[in-house]
């Protein structure tokens, strides 16, 4: 592991550890397997723990004080021998059909690649989950081949539904709620990323890998029934991370 | 129960915030000013954080279906019982058939409402508090019946509960730095301590926007954790205050960061007002 990250208070209940500021697969496994010691270890004085792409807050309990917490630390500096080594791949079916993929023929004469090519692309790379932020349970992939990279819509759209899988800039997205949004829409998922019903509500996790694949839309009306019943069973497996 | 005749304006149940979901992408929300929530909650006797109704500018008008304990608490709302004016921040009892009535503040932005009890609804990821895209059913419909229901664990209050009113009088905010501030060049720093702003009317329960009579400004930042209270400036050269709704990331540089009270002070101050930034 490399040089401890940078601790500053950043207000009145929470701590800023910062690696370097980069989005990178090495920065991230250090982020996550340190979020992961401190929840294990502190779980009497925090409240939550936020991570991002190198850096994390940690939100302490009113009765933490945070100037002492973060000198005790400096001084009790821990040693962590382990690190996250595997990962969860999970798959996300897609439509990708006209009546879902709402920018796809527009991107296509944007990037001088057919719908065909560009689902290909899309459902080649493995993404990286680095945190959710923006909506609740909206994903922050890494991963996107940059041949599709296309930036965000001039006009953004009122309403794109939950499910909606999108492009803007270098990043691809789901959306796991109805909002508005500026991403080009390029299919939709069956599947439900945020259920607030659910003890755990979110569907994909920080450290996550994923993939997605191509279906009919006979099949995606097929895994919403499956939904329906409780039925569904979510593909995934381990790899390393 | 509580039959609402008319809203008000984004008049929504509120408590202290929806923990333990920020690493999801949930916001906190929560009351806009914490410590008047809790004043409401201490008049009737209830534990500090307990679900209150939070109303903007305009307040909400009930028939009281019930013999009920209520306290309505702000800075400037009008208060009726049965068309006559009572004061606000007192408890008052108000008998089966009563009206109350809030109406407008010139003075501040956010009233709460608390009664004797809790009300009755279901929480949405442990919290009562509305956020639109995840509990749209917690804001507050004309002709709907809120249900109430009496505490059944009791918590002890600090007996010695004061608000002081007289703190949201003047424009000081008290801010810590912020994770990106000794970064800026010297003279913005200086610039945004020195400048005056101005609260700006698209400002809501997300983020407050800041008019400054200075330019200056600062580059994004790789996506990282903001809370309530971070003031994000801009490459554009906007000063936003994320308030009570904001999400949990963000890319632009967190300059200052207020302290707990001065985010309450922020969310009473009417768009238009002055504000000047004080170090802690």
């Amino acid at each position: 592991m490399r040089e401890f990250p940078k601790i500053s208070r950043f207000g009145e209940q929470a701590v800023l550890f910062e690696w370097n500021a980069e989005i990178s697969h090495q920065t991230h496994i250090e982020v996550l397997t340190f979020q992961e010691w401190i929840e294990v270890n502190f779980s009497e004085t925090i409240i939550e723990v936020v991570p991002a792409y190198a850096s994390l807050v940690i939100y302490f309990k009113d009765k933490v004080d945070v100037n002492d917490w973060i000198l005790h630390f400096r001084t009790d500096n821990p040693k962590k021998e382990h690190s996250l080594t595997k990962s969860r791949l999970v798959h996300i079916p897609v439509c990708y059909d006209e009546e879902f993929g709402l920018d796809l023929h527009e991107m296509s004469s944007l990037l001088q690649l057919t719908p065909k090519e560009i689902i290909k692309k899309h459902t080649s790379a493995i993404y990286r989950v680095y945190f959710l932020g923006f909506l609740p349970g909206f994903p922050y992939l890494g991963g996107l081949d940059p041949k599709i990279s296309i930036k965000r819509k001039s006009t953004p759209r009122s309403l794109v539904k939950e499910g909606a899988i999108g492009i803007a800039g270098k990043q691809t997205g789901i959306y796991p709620l109805d909002s508005p949004g500026g991403w080009n829409i390029i299919g939709k998922s069956p599947l439900i990323f945020f259920d607030t019903h659910k003890k755990k509500p979110n569907l994909l996790k920080a450290g996550d890998s994923m993939r997605f694949y191509s279906i009919t839309k006979a099949e995606f009306d097929a895994i919403k029934n499956d939904l329906n019943k409780g039925g569904y069973q979510l593909k995934t497996e381990n790899i390393d991370a | 129960m509580l039959k609402v005749i008319s809203t008000g304006l984004q008049t929504t149940f509120q408590d202290m915030g929806r923990y333990g979901f920020r690493k999801l992408g949930v916001p906190l929300s929560g009351a806009m000013d914490k410590d008047l929530a809790k004043f409401a909650n201490h008049l009737v006797g209830n534990p500090e954080d307990e679900t209150v109704i939070e109303f903007t500018i305009i307040g909400p008008s009930f028939e009281v279906l019930d013999d009920i304990e209520l306290a309505v608490v702000g800075i400037g709302f009008s208060l009726e019982q049965n068309n006559i004016p009572i004061p606000l921040n007192k408890k008052h009892f108000f008998k089966k058939g009563a009206i109350l009535k809030i109406g407008r503040t010139f003075q501040s932005v956010r009233g709460y409402l608390a009664v004797k009890g809790s009300y009755q609804a279901e929480k949405i990821l442990g919290s009562l508090s509305f956020y639109p895209l995840i509990s749209p059913q917690l804001i507050i419909k004309k002709g709907s019946l809120i249900k109430l229901k009496n505490i059944q664990k009791k918590k002890l209050n600090p007996p010695d509960f004061q608000c002081d009113f007289d703190y949201y009088k003047t424009p000081e905010i008290e801010v810590y730095k912020g994770p990106e501030f000794d970064f800026l060049p010297n003279e913005v720093q200086e610039q945004i301590f020195s400048s005056e702003y101005i609260i700006e009317s698209q400002s809501n329960r997300m983020a407050i926007f800041l008019a400054n009579e200075k330019q200056f400004s600062a580059r994004e930042i790789i996506t990282s954790p903001v809370q309530p209270g971070t003031i994000q400036l801009t490459p554009s050269g906007k000063m936003i205050v994320l308030m009570r709704d904001a999400q949990t990331t963000g890319g632009y540089a967190r300059v200052l960061q207020l302290s707990e009270k001065a985010i309450n002070k922020l969310a009473q101050k009417p768009v238009g007002s002055p504000i000047l930034f004080q170090l802690i």
